[in-house]
């Protein structure tokens, strides 16, 4: 598989702090990658080491083949936590200087700020200084910023933060079609619902080390425990080997004995008088579930999956 | 290059458009032409109160042969007493009476009569040649004209480029100097500018998406370019509103023709001007990339503003020595060399090669300063939200 960015074994201080002490790990082409962990995980020095804005103390980070250089500015898009938009330029004139910067000319990066001002409700604002948008605005204007000068590599820094519902929506799909594109995406955030439905992979780094990596349904299934989740109209009825895990909504969980496997306990489910099954899925744990308990415990010793 | 320039042409724009900018343009030029109305109408009205009639009592003839000089903007008018004088002045016809003593061709001694306003000096001499005329009545009439008329010096620089007369001497002063301040003032407001968007820019982040299209040179480059020609766009102005205001007004103000006005020396100055704006905007880049605060920035940059003000502080050594080695060190020395040669142009000609000199030390110095601004920028943005140290900066060039 082709890697875009490959890091491998970063560390950096500020002054008697270290920010990040041992991260690894490689985006392949084409793939959302999600760098996630808490607040002060290392996750933005780590971006801004990618971007060669920060020298690393020991290790390397390539990107699109070797270090980062000049040349490659204008294939990398990015979009930093904190907004990065000049406050007193109105919004289009800003966003069509910025992808001029990248090489695109004038004309062309008009033309597609307008295809993006159409579809995120921005056209009326266009001609509004940057500092008179809403955060939620701004916000948008920013992703658009990112993505004008048409990137092979996105790296994004909480990409959904100020948006509500329907423009995360927008925001989510805008991602996924730039990954149909064959752009590769690297996407840190905190909201790990995000994560399950759009990344493929993740690094999960806490206090500057990478604890966790490899794929999303891979980390899911290794911190499974041995349980399904049961949606039944009628009684369930007590079954060798498995405990009632309790019920949330109108789903059961039932915890079953080591070495005895779903299929068993659906075949024996199915048996049963007077059960209707409405549905039977392994309970796998969510991403949200593996962060606390990655990031609440003791993280140096979880699981590193791949 | 070309993101350079759109770097460039963005900073212009961006600053050019603010309110604050095109009043600060505006205002100097406000001034230029309010200083020079108040100026013609205190001048033309003095002129005024200056010209009519002078009385005299004369009461042995003394001046009984006396006739007023051909340029002469007065006239005098003979009355037999003092009384008589004092009524002219009292209703206007005569701006000021002389009582001359009786034994005035003795002593000289006359008596200055006049009425609410004491006549100004033009007046008084006017009449000191109208005396004379009479006294030097034995005299060759070229003789008599000779020692009315004021005699005239011209003076010229040694090496035969500059002759002058009196006038022209003082008047040579002007230009150069009210050019000297107008610089000052454009480069300090710009640079400072500079300075302050740096900040500003690296705080809130703006500069962490710029510097993922270009490089930290081009960067620097773009805004340098950029504020540099915001400043000469302001000293244009600037020097063109005083060149006209200069231009209009010698017309009501005859002395103000002898202030020279050479366009080779105009486009000397504002080249040398346009490199010190780079020079000095690169520094107050590099300046901006170090601090978090436009204070901590005010306290760095002190030194370089006393550094380009150090010509003012030894103004009379350029005028008393303007080829001294003091003279001639501040001006080959990149951050004076602009105020520090105007001032020896307004003395005494500059030797062209020394002027090329500090032409090429200065470009040499904007290369050096954009290099420098560039790396330092790079430092500093490892330092996020904290002061750099000089010994961080230091070892960050080192290495």
């Amino acid at each position: 598989m082709d890697s875009v960015i490959s890091v491998s074994g970063l560390r950096k201080s500020f002054g008697a702090a270290e920010a990040v002490k041992d991260v690894s790990f490689e985006v392949h082409k084409g793939e959302i990658f999600g760098l996630l962990g808490p607040n002060g995980a290392g996750k933005t020095t780590t971006i801004r080491i990618i971007l060669d804005l920060f020298k690393p103390d020991a290790g390397h980070a390539h990107i699109l083949g070797g270090p980062m250089t000049e040349a490659k500015k204008p294939r990398i898009g990015y979009l930093p936590e904190e907004r990065g938009l000049y406050r007193d330029l109105k919004l289009e004139d800003c966003l069509v200087y910025l992808a001029e910067l990248k090489g695109v000319p004038r004309d062309v990066a008009r033309k597609r700020a307008l295809a993006y001002f159409e579809r995120f409700d921005l056209v009326e604002h266009r001609r509004k200084k940057v500092n008179d948008l809403s955060k939620g605005m701004q916000q948008k204007a920013q992703l658009i910023a990112t993505l004008l000068h048409q990137p092979d590599v996105l790296i994004i820094d909480e990409p959904f933060s100020g948006l509500d519902p329907v423009n995360t929506r927008l925001a989510q799909e805008l991602l996924i079609e730039e990954r149909r594109r064959g752009t590769t995406l690297i996407m840190s955030t905190h909201q790990m619902h995000q994560v399950e439905e759009m990344c493929d992979r993740i690094v999960l780094i806490h206090q500057g080390r990478s604890v966790l990596y490899g794929g999303v349904d891979e980390i899911r299934r290794s911190h499974a425990e041995n349980a399904v989740r049961l949606v039944a109209r009628g009684d369930i009825p007590a079954l060798p080997g498995v405990t009632d895990g309790g019920l949330k909504g109108n789903t059961r969980t039932l915890r079953l004995a080591p070495g005895l496997s779903p299929q068993t306990v659906l075949q024996q489910l199915a048996g049963t008088p007077g059960l209707l099954i409405e549905s039977f899925e392994l309970a796998l744990p969510t991403m949200d579930d593996i962060f606390v308990s990655v990031v609440g415990g003791n993280g140096s010793t979880a699981k590193a999956a791949d | 290059m070309r993101q350079i320039l759109r770097m460039a042409l963005h900073e212009y724009t961006r600053h050019v458009l603010r309110r604050r900018f095109v009043i600060a343009l505006l205002m100097p030029l406000f001034m230029i032409v309010f200083i020079s109305a108040i100026l013609t109408v205190i001048i033309t009205l003095v002129d005024q109160s200056d010209r009519g009639a002078i009385a005299y009592v004369d009461p042995v003839g003394a001046l009984s042969q006396a006739s007023a000089p051909a340029d002469a903007l007065n006239t005098f008018v003979r009355v037999g007493s003092i009384d008589e004088a004092r009524a002219m002045l009292r209703d206007g016809t005569a701006i000021a009476a002389y009582a001359l003593a009786p034994d005035f061709g003795a002593t000289r001694s006359a008596e200055l009569i006049f009425w609410e306003r004491r006549p100004s000096r033009d007046v008084e001499r006017a009449f000191e040649r109208f005396a004379a005329t009479s006294l030097l009545a034995d005299q060759p009439p070229e003789i008599r004209q000779r020692i009315i008329e004021a005699p005239s010096f011209t003076f010229e620089s040694s090496d035969g480029t500059r002759v002058t007369d009196e006038i022209g001497l003082i008047a040579g002063f002007v230009i150069p100097i009210v050019l000297g301040i107008l610089f000052i003032v454009a480069l300090f407001s710009g640079a400072q500018y500079l300075m302050q968007a740096v900040i500003e820019e690296k705080e809130n982040r703006t500069m962490e998406v710029i510097v993922t299209s270009i490089s930290p040179l081009q960067l620097m480059s773009g805004k340098v370019l950029g504020l540099a020609g915001v400043g000469l766009t302001q000293v244009v102005t600037w020097t063109s509103a005083l060149l006209i205001a200069l231009s209009l007004a010698s017309q009501r103000l005859p002395f103000l023709k002898a202030v020279r006005v050479e366009p080779g020396f105009i486009a000397v100055a504002l080249l040398m001007f346009v490199l010190e704006y780079l020079l000095f905007a690169a520094l107050m880049g590099a300046i901006g990339s170090l601090v978090t605060s436009a204070k901590d920035g005010q306290n760095l940059s002190g030194p370089l503003v006393l550094l380009a003000m150090t010509p003012e502080f030894f103004i009379p050594v350029f005028f008393i020595a303007p080829n001294g080695p003091i003279a001639v060190g501040l001006s080959l020395f990149p951050l004076s060399a602009p105020l520090a040669l105007l001032l020896r142009y307004a003395a005494a000609p500059v030797p062209i090669w020394q002027v090329l000199l500090a032409m090429a030390l200065l470009a040499a110095s904007v290369v050096g300063a954009l290099w420098l601004a560039s790396r330092v920028f790079r430092i500093g943005m490892l330092e996020y939200g904290r002061r750099v140290s000089l010994k961080t900066v230091w070892e960050g060039l080192r290495g």
